[in-house]
């Protein structure tokens, strides 16, 4: 048997590539905690964090011929990942769009008593950026390159950000 | 970020700690997920048979073209098929056109109406995802339509013919292609080193026994410097850099990265003088520099929401002008997102552009011979081939200018830029040719859900120069990958790898008719190989025991092929807890000189080290130096006159290259 748990990335993904499921699940194991945190502070309902993170590991799974040689699995499937949380704000907005008027809870200061509320007082772009710098350790150019925008600009979005979680956590 | 903030983060991530993970997500259940997933597509079997049985006469070409497929793909003993009419019927098949000539863009309604394509192609793709069970055809097209990111298996850049081997005074970067110069973090030109520090360039003076501090070009904090070139006192500095661009009402505003070739005057190397900048759309690739002519390869994605009247998000912009249509060369199929931007410039005159193209399409793996560029972008569509495929596009270039030639489409993904060599005019290349959408490839409509179908397989291709088929090997080494190759006149080398690592050797020297001369089999595996002096071929790849499962360390291999039919490992060595090589991902990484006889490069165990060899008949590998490095991952070493130089970050080490003592050392 090989052994999975010692093999360097580079060769789980040459696996993977070849259709080793076992290869891949390692590489996924390695890093799955920190990709469902990701989703679960980013999206609102614990059901669409998990499917987010199903969703974006099929994709990744059948999709890994498309990693280039020089990226690393974590960034990719993070960036995957990102684009699955994406797709459920379009989805979510379009179903909300649907239902009356509820008074908007989540204003409520008093109430936002742990991070996960915290989190929700943020845009949903300030929670990706935050869910990026503490989940997945990226830096501000790193999280820049993934949605698309300047490092200077993720970096003072993300001080404003942290600084609204501060206030209420606090 | 300040450190009030970094606690901040601290904490979130402590308060965050306590989270479970869903049963449904992990590890062992995604396993099980995955392979019921793949267990599932197989037992479509009956229900495609019927299908199959009632589509039967619909789908005629269709099958002649897969049994076609089969056949020369079953034809595994290495014979070589000149079948140029059944490929073309099978080319043809899936409305991808192959005429040899490229078009141009007519003009940018043209590109748009590529981009909505796209664009349809991607949603599609995404709302594919949520029935991955379900026995719809469409997912099939889901499968295949995944081909824009377009990495041509595993392919980065590109390998070398040293440059560095010649007789020279001072190394330069290890090149993929002799005569055509490359970039690199590193660079000297004898008398100076050009260091690439985060954003400053240093640059230090090695012309006395002391190194000297010259000083340094400093970059503004946006500009993500990639590589530099020197030449006759230009120093040329590489670098993205982003700029915003605001979106209809404030909203929506974009960031455009572009490439920028700055070029310094750098005669009074205390004083670096701007002489002149090129920009181009688009995140820096590659570049390459051939005499003064500097070429400049960038990937630029265009925007497939775009608005059509928004031509700057989908086409791409040399020195803020876009480029004209007829400069943009359409891809074989009616779709298209990414570009890969060529623009050239005289070092002579830095600030004006000479000429540009942009191949459009879905980018990928670009090789530079002496005289052509060739864009090689994946294509997996299980409509259109039962295999991958890749689309290769030729562009002439000389003196700047650049010219379409041709293009075609061959079956099977490229490793790297070593599996497609130019020679004499003829294009030679290894691929490996997987299935397309891996289990749910069409060959289930024969009812035979057999192994065969998933199984990997490679080929060797002949082309002329107008890129039409002279001759083809296929089926070789079923089930295992290319890993490297290395193409040496009339004859190339290549290795696959599954658990034993073959090291097949093949006549070219009649394009018409090439055969494979021998095949050695020895544990483990080289993911570089590099010419070394007379009927030596060095092999830098990872040691793996007998049955495939333990990896002992990085691998240096010494093949004796003077007799290319009779190829031998002569000598080994084993980097033992040496888990990689920096030279498997980036073979600028490797410092390899005949003439000096050294072979260098950097490999990582608990840390990263800089290792030098070098080989003898009679001694083998011997080790000279191995020194670890601080922090910095990438180091590089560099020799001129009697020392080497070892580069990490910002510190330098030199040393006598005799016995190999220190002699000096500078942090920057």
């Amino acid at each position: 048997m090989y052994d999975y748990e010692q093999g360097s990335e580079l060769e789980l993904i040459r696996r993977s590539r070849k259709g080793d499921v076992k290869a891949f699940s390692e590489l996924y194991a390695r890093i799955h905690v920190e990709l469902y945190k990701f989703a679960l502070y980013t999206l609102k309902h614990p059901q669409d964090a998990e499917d987010a993170v199903s969703e974006a590991v099929m994709a990744a799974y059948e999709n890994i011929g498309g990693l280039k040689k020089e990226e690393s699995f974590r960034g990719w499937i993070f960036k995957i990942l990102s684009n699955q949380c994406r797709k459920k704000f379009r989805d979510t907005k379009q179903t909300a769009e649907l239902e009356t008027d509820i008074p908007d809870e989540e204003k409520d200061y008093a109430k936002a008593h742990d991070v996960r509320e915290a989190f929700l007082l943020l845009s949903e772009e300030e929670r990706m950026i935050v869910a990026f710098s503490v989940f997945g350790g990226y830096q501000s150019d790193e999280i820049g390159g993934m949605l698309d925008q300047k490092a200077a600009t993720v970096r003072s979005k993300k001080t404003r950000a942290l600084e609204k979680m501060r206030r209420v956590l606090e | 970020m300040s450190f009030e903030q970094e606690q901040f983060e601290e904490e979130l991530k402590a308060k965050t700690n306590e989270v479970e993970v869903p049963d449904s997500l992990k590890p062992e259940n995604i396993e099980k997920m995955l392979e019921q997933k793949t267990v599932k597509k197989k037992k479509w079997k009956p229900l495609y048979t019927v299908c199959a049985a009632a589509a039967c006469c619909v789908l005629v070409i269709g099958i002649a073209v897969a049994g076609n497929g089969m056949l020369t793909k079953n034809n595994g003993d290495l014979s070589e098929t000149a079948d140029s009419a059944g490929r073309k019927s099978s080319a043809d098949s899936g409305g991808v056109s192959v005429d040899k000539t490229i078009a141009s863009a007519e003009d940018y309604d043209q590109i748009y109406k590529y981009i909505k394509a796209e664009k349809k192609n991607q949603d599609k793709l995404y709302g594919g995802y949520g029935n991955t069970g379900s026995v719809m055809p469409e997912s099939r097209v889901d499968d295949g339509a995944m081909e824009d990111s377009a990495n041509t298996a595993a392919g980065s850049a590109e390998k070398s013919v040293s440059a560095a081997d010649q007789a020279s005074a001072y190394s330069d970067t290890n090149v993929r292609q002799e005569g055509v110069g490359e970039g690199d973090i590193v660079k000297t030109d004898g008398s100076r080193l050009y260091i690439l520090n985060g954003q400053k360039i240093q640059i230090v003076d090695i012309e006395g026994e002391e190194m000297e501090d010259l000083g340094a070009i400093r970059m503004e904090d946006d500009c993500f410097v990639s590589e530099l070139y020197v030449k006759d006192d230009k120093l040329v500095v590489v670098y993205t850099r982003s700029e915003y661009e605001d979106g209809e009402n404030g909203y929506g505003g974009m960031y455009k990265q572009y490439t920028v070739a700055e070029t310094y005057d750098v005669s009074n190397p205390k004083e670096p003088k701007s002489a002149g900048m090129i920009t181009q759309s688009g995140n820096f690739y590659t570049m390459r520099v051939i005499g003064d002519y500097v070429y400049m390869l960038s990937n630029f994605q265009a925007d497939v929401q775009a608005a059509r009247d928004d031509i700057s998000s989908y086409i791409p912009e040399i020195n803020g002008k876009a480029v004209d249509s007829a400069n943009i060369l359409l891809p074989q199929y009616i779709r298209g997102s990414q570009y890969t931007v060529v623009a050239s410039f005289s070092l002579k005159d830095p600030d004006k552009k000479v000429d540009s193209k942009a191949i459009f399409g879905s980018a990928g793996l670009v090789y530079v011979s002496n005289e052509n560029i060739y864009v090689c972008e994946g294509y997996y569509n299980s409509e259109d081939s039962i295999v991958t495929q890749t689309c290769i596009r030729k562009v002439a270039y000389k003196d700047g200018s650049l010219k379409a030639v041709g293009q075609t489409r061959i079956d099977g993904t490229l490793n790297d830029s070593f599996s497609i060599d130019e020679y004499e005019g003829n294009l030679r290349l290894v691929t490996t040719v997987s299935a397309t959408g891996r289990s749910v490839s069409p060959l289930v409509l024969f009812g035979t859900v057999s192994d065969t179908a998933e199984k990997d397989s490679n080929a060797l291709y002949i082309l002329d120069e107008n890129l039409e088929e002279l001759s083809k090997i296929d089926g070789l080494a079923k089930d295992e990958m290319v890993y490297s190759a290395r193409f040496m006149g009339d004859t190339g080398y290549f290795v696959t790898y599954k658990q034993v690592d073959p090291l097949f050797s093949v006549d070219l020297s009649d394009p018409k008719k090439p055969k494979i001369l021998g095949e050695l089999k020895i544990p483990g595996f080289s993911d570089y190989l590099h010419p070394y002096g007379d009927g030596l071929l060095l092999g830098i790849g990872m040691d793996v025991d007998e049955t495939g499962t333990v990896t002992n360390g990085v691998k240096l291999s010494m093949f004796d092929i003077s007799d290319p039919s009779n190829v031998k490992e002569v000598e080994k060595y084993v980097l033992e807890d040496i888990y990689s090589s920096a030279v498997s991902y980036n073979y600028k990484a490797a410092l390899i000189s005949t003439d000096r006889n050294l072979i260098g490069f950097t490999a990582y165990g608990q840390g990263p080290h800089y290792y030098l060899f070098s080989y003898d008949g009679k001694d083998g590998f011997k080790c000279l130096f191995d020194r670890e490095l601080g922090s910095s991952y990438e180091g590089r070493g560099v020799y001129s006159g009697d020392k080497i130089y070892i580069v990490a970050g910002n510190t330098v080490e030199s040393y006598a290259i005799d016995g190999f003592k220190k002699v000096d050392d500078i942090v920057l």
